[in-house]
């Protein structure tokens, strides 16, 4: 992809800026044809557009705005991967999904977070138990990523639909997943998460959106 | 003796289901259930992180059977006592003052309009359980009792909290419209409209369906934009703060006694709450003008009651008892279009409940309207006819600068030079909504108003070296030309491709350094920029500029009139020389060529070149705002013009209205007085118009000529029209001044009154006719 060789300074200003903004318009509740407008604002925003079509051209420019900061979005705001510190709020993390998962007693097991679907190990004692979660609408990646676990492992595997404020599933949609789930031999559980201040931000947070620095990597 | 007895008046359980029949719509009774959770948000000030009510309603593909409608916060939640209260009609925690749930009966009227069945889930955060309580309002019905089974789930989380309310069991035909797209749709845009206030102020987040109910926002004038009348200047944005003295508001009947009351001095029972009271908020003007789309939002805690209401812009007499007379918008022709608009928080004003009104006839309404608009007709002269004070409220105010509506700076009004731009304005005020980037703050409008004043025309002929017809600034030596001709930053090649002068060599000067040295000599001529896009050669966004004193070359150095440049898809930009002989001397339309250009652009671009490029230019033409040559709008421009005339012959005619009155013909007369009793609303008697010159306004326009052919010295000289007259002393010439002003009049009014066939010859004549007497009209602010 082009448009890599962004300094880094002007690239870590324009994730910032990018985070930012899609925090405050709420872009996960956002419909397609208003992302698609989002990415053509974002061209014509000076702080954005105006700064990265001097490294390339407009399309290029779009591409990675979609392809880079974009995509990585929804796992930021997971605190996974490697742009969780541009994220301004984002979910506790997967702690939060192994209680809800398997109560009490269980714990992560160390770097066993993983994506596609987004997944973890939990350990209690001699036991490991796979759970993956995500959101009602990825509910089939989740059920055969928990098929396939539960033909290699002994332990029933978990999964956990998440929502968070703004997000509601409905009963018949709860009902089916409930019964696919079982048909399927895994656990299902419901957590709906609170989005909280991001801990590892990187960006300023007073408030004040004209003061917003860029903030150097070491 | 009798001895007291009593009647059982219980209503029958029935009556829960009843209160479904009343009439609500669908957006209604999602906002009954919006208004119970923003309640609690607001109650709760601030201890709930992110206050968030998702809605969702059954998708298209769902089944009846199965489908439900779901409205779910994260509050604070309710205990067993609280969500008893809730769901009991007729009860509600808030009283009727405070909030916006009324009468508790909005939850309970909502969702048995909705389904048959309702179930509550709530929970605080500490609590150990979900509540969850099933009103089935069959079973309710045929029980003959009011009983609503509950349960207790325990919670995985005991920081759980929120309320969900589920209806199910919809009714066949709120399930068959509530599950259309177009339908979630259109109630999406109207909870955006409701809650604006909230969303946007207060970042309430509300979904439906997992999409944003994105907040509407006024699109309006900034508040530093000011225009000027009889020297005061008035902001296009007025604030209204006004804190009212603190009462006992009555949570039984909600009326307001004094502070001091210790019972309710309407019912007499003693629920009395000590309440500030406040009315606030803001008026001002919308940056486009439209026939429904403006009006004042009352909002009482935060939600609009009455949405684009025009009750303050009518005048009602206190004490009389004639119907209310509309004040605004009365300037703008036939079609009337207006462009006030406003938010007024009124919190402590009782609303229906239906909450789409407010009870009009108490003493705290009339004070919000008093507050807003005053008690004063709002025009001047009719106030002062009545005997009235001068009305100097902010809505009055805003009249004042406002109520016209004539291209410019002078009323805010954006234009091209010879007409307002009204359909662009409303376009532009479409992409501020969607969030366009540059159509946030007012400049685009802003631009457009100013250029109107400063319109894009061809350069005139130099003036000064204009000895002799046809030897004009070319006879000039060719040597001084480079001091006061050639033109600023014009280093490097000329337009001829001269040598730049000797001594030092000016750096070639690259194509983005020339096309900026272009638009910083350039004004946009606001009504071709825009995006067009056509089926087969794709889109631009247009900006065009009008060029001055900058000879234009294409890419390849050939010097043109006009040229297109693409510096970044799909922008384009086409440049104008406005001094270009094609345009000065040969009379072409600068704006028709610079379409051709991106016609042309267009076609080579999509490799099509077969496309004829008239055919082009004629679709590129129906997408630009410029006016149309027809005979409607030459005639609404006419009959506008004529407007103006004779509203500026008022002061003038009332120094001796009987001289000109006399001039009349009898049928004039009758013509006059008949558009009297139709346009000026009865107010004052005829007689009075008679006497005070204001007749001239309902004259035909074949009578205002003659009283001005009667009386030049009256009218001319900056009075009405700028033409000096009165400093020349030969007849002759000073009867050719009257007649180039009386030619151009006699087209106007012949269309006015008329409404001839033309042609297009024709009515290009009318137009010109129309620029001319717009040209020679003195100041008329």
């Amino acid at each position: 992809m082009a448009l890599q060789h962004l300094p880094a300074p002007i690239r870590e200003r324009l994730l910032i800026e990018i985070y930012q903004q899609a925090n405050d318009m709420d872009w996960e509740f956002l419909s397609n044809a208003e992302k698609t407008n989002q990415y053509r604002r974002w061209i014509e925003d000076p702080k954005v557009g105006g700064v990265l079509l001097a490294y390339g051209p407009e399309k290029d420019a779009r591409v990675w705005i979609k392809d880079v900061p974009m995509k990585e979005y929804a796992r930021a705001q997971e605190g996974i991967g490697s742009y969780v510190r541009y994220a301004v709020n984002r979910f506790q993390g997967p702690e939060e999904i192994v209680r809800a998962a398997c109560g009490s007693g269980w714990v992560i097991k160390p770097d066993s977070v993983g994506e596609k679907p987004n997944h973890c190990y939990a350990v209690a004692g001699e036991a490991t138990r796979y759970i993956c979660w995500g959101r009602a609408a990825n509910f089939r990646d989740l059920i055969w990523a928990a098929l396939n676990e539960a033909i290699d492992s002994t332990e029933r595997p978990a999964i956990v639909i998440t929502t968070r404020n703004g997000e509601t599933v409905s009963t018949a949609e709860r009902t089916r997943q409930d019964r696919l789930a079982l048909r399927c031999g895994a656990d299902l559980r419901y957590l709906h998460r609170e989005i909280v201040p991001n801990p590892d931000y990187l960006g300023v947070t007073d408030g004040s959106r004209s003061q917003l620095q860029p903030t150097l990597l070491d | 003796m009798t001895a007291s007895q009593y009647i059982n008046v219980t209503p029958h359980p029935r009556i829960l289901g009843v209160l479904g029949d009343i009439e609500f719509s669908h957006w209604q009774c999602l906002a009954e259930l919006i208004d119970n959770s923003f309640d609690e948000f607001q109650a709760a000030a601030g201890t709930v992180d992110r206050p968030s009510v998702a809605i969702s309603l059954p998708p298209a593909n769902s089944q009846r059977a199965t489908a439900e409608i779901k409205v779910q916060d994260n509050g604070r939640g309710m205990s067993l006592e609280a969500v008893t209260n809730a769901i009991s009609a007729g009860w509600t925690s808030n009283g009727r003052h405070g909030s916006l749930g009324l009468f508790g009966m909005g939850f309970n009227i909502s969702t048995a309009r909705l389904g048959r069945r309702t179930t509550v889930r709530t929970s605080r955060a500490g609590d150990p359980d979900w509540i969850e309580v099933t009103l089935d309002l069959a079973r309710i019905a045929n029980s003959s009792e009011y009983q609503a089974p509950y349960r207790l789930t325990p919670k995985a989380n005991r920081d759980e909290h929120g309320t969900t309310v589920t209806i199910s069991e919809l009714k066949q035909e709120q399930y068959a419209t509530l599950c259309r797209p177009q339908t979630q749709t259109v109630i999406r845009e109207k909870l955006g409209d409701v809650y604006s206030y909230l969303l946007a102020e207060k970042g309430f987040l509300l979904t439906l369906n997992g999409k944003k109910v994105r907040p509407r926002l006024p699109c309006v004038w900034d508040e530093k934009r000011t225009v000027t009348r009889q020297g005061v200047e008035i902001h296009a944005v007025q604030r209204i703060d006004r804190v009212l003295s603190t009462k006992n508001a009555c949570m039984a009947c909600g009326y307001w006694s004094t502070a001091d009351a210790e019972h309710c001095e309407e019912c007499g029972q003693d629920r009395l709450e000590l309440r500030e009271r406040r009315i606030w908020g803001w008026i001002g003007i919308q940056r486009y003008l439209h026939r429904t789309d403006y009006g004042l939002d009352f909002l009482r805690n935060g939600r609009k009651i009455m949405l684009k209401d025009k009750r303050a812009f009518h005048w009602e007499d206190e004490d009389g008892i004639a119907e209310p007379e509309l004040e605004y918008p009365i300037d703008s022709g036939a079609v009337q279009m207006g462009r006030i608009v406003g938010e007024i928080h009124c919190d402590h004003v009782t609303p229906n409940y239906q909450k789409t009104a407010f009870e009009f006839d108490t003493a705290e309404w009339r004070q919000v309207l008093r507050e807003v608009r005053g008690t004063s007709p709002l025009r001047p002269k009719i106030a002062k006819n009545l005997g009235l004070p001068e009305n100097r409220s902010p809505l009055a105010l805003l009249y004042a600068g406002f109520r016209r509506q004539d291209p410019g700076l002078n009323y805010l009004i954006p234009g091209d030079g010879r007409n307002a731009l009204h359909e662009t304005a409303v376009k532009w005020a479409g992409l501020m909504r969607k969030g366009g980037y540059e159509y946030q703050t007012d400049e685009v409008w802003y631009r457009a108003a100013h250029q109107h004043d400063n319109p894009i025309a061809v350069d005139p002929q130099p003036e000064n070296d204009d000895i002799l017809p046809g030897f004009g600034a070319g006879l000039l030596d060719l040597d001084d030309e480079p001091e006061d001709g050639a033109a600023p930053g014009a280093t490097g090649m000329t337009a001829g491709g001269q040598e730049p002068p000797e001594g030092e060599v000016a750096p070639a000067e690259t194509l983005d350094q020339r096309l900026q040295r272009y638009r910083d000599n350039a004004d946009p001529i606001v009504d071709l920029t825009g995006p067009y896009y056509l089926e087969e050669l794709g889109r631009v966004d247009l900006t065009a500029w009008a060029v001055r004193g900058q000879n234009l070359v294409t890419k390849d150095e050939r010097p043109a009139p006009a040229i297109v440049s693409m510096v970044r898809a799909p922008h384009l930009d086409v440049f104008v020389d406005t001094g270009h002989p094609l345009f000065r001397e040969h009379g072409a339309d600068l704006r028709d060529l610079a379409l051709v250009e991106v016609a042309e652009f267009m076609r080579v671009r999509a490799n099509i070149v077969s496309m004829p490029l008239s055919e082009i230019v004629a679709q590129l033409k129906s997408h630009t705002s410029s006016p149309r040559l027809t005979p409607a709008a030459t005639a609404e421009e006419s009959e506008r013009l004529l407007e103006q005339v004779r509203m500026a012959m008022v002061a003038p005619v009332s120094a001796n209205p009987a001289v000109h009155w006399l001039l009349l013909t009898k049928d004039e007369r009758a013509d006059a007085e008949r558009r009297f009793a139709v346009e000026a609303g009865g107010t004052s008697p005829w007689n009075d118009a008679i006497s005070s010159g204001e007749f001239i306004r309902y004259v035909p326009a074949s009578a205002v000529i003659r009283i001005i052919q009667d009386s030049p010295e009256t009218f001319l000289d900056g009075c009405v029209f700028k033409r000096g007259y009165i400093a020349l002393s030969d007849p002759g010439a000073r009867a050719l001044v009257v007649e180039r002003l009386i030619n151009p009049l006699g087209d106007l009014a012949l269309l006015e009154q008329h409404r001839p066939r033309l042609d297009v010859e024709e009515l290009s004549r009318i137009r010109i006719s129309c620029r001319l007497i717009a040209r020679d009209l003195a100041d008329n602010t």
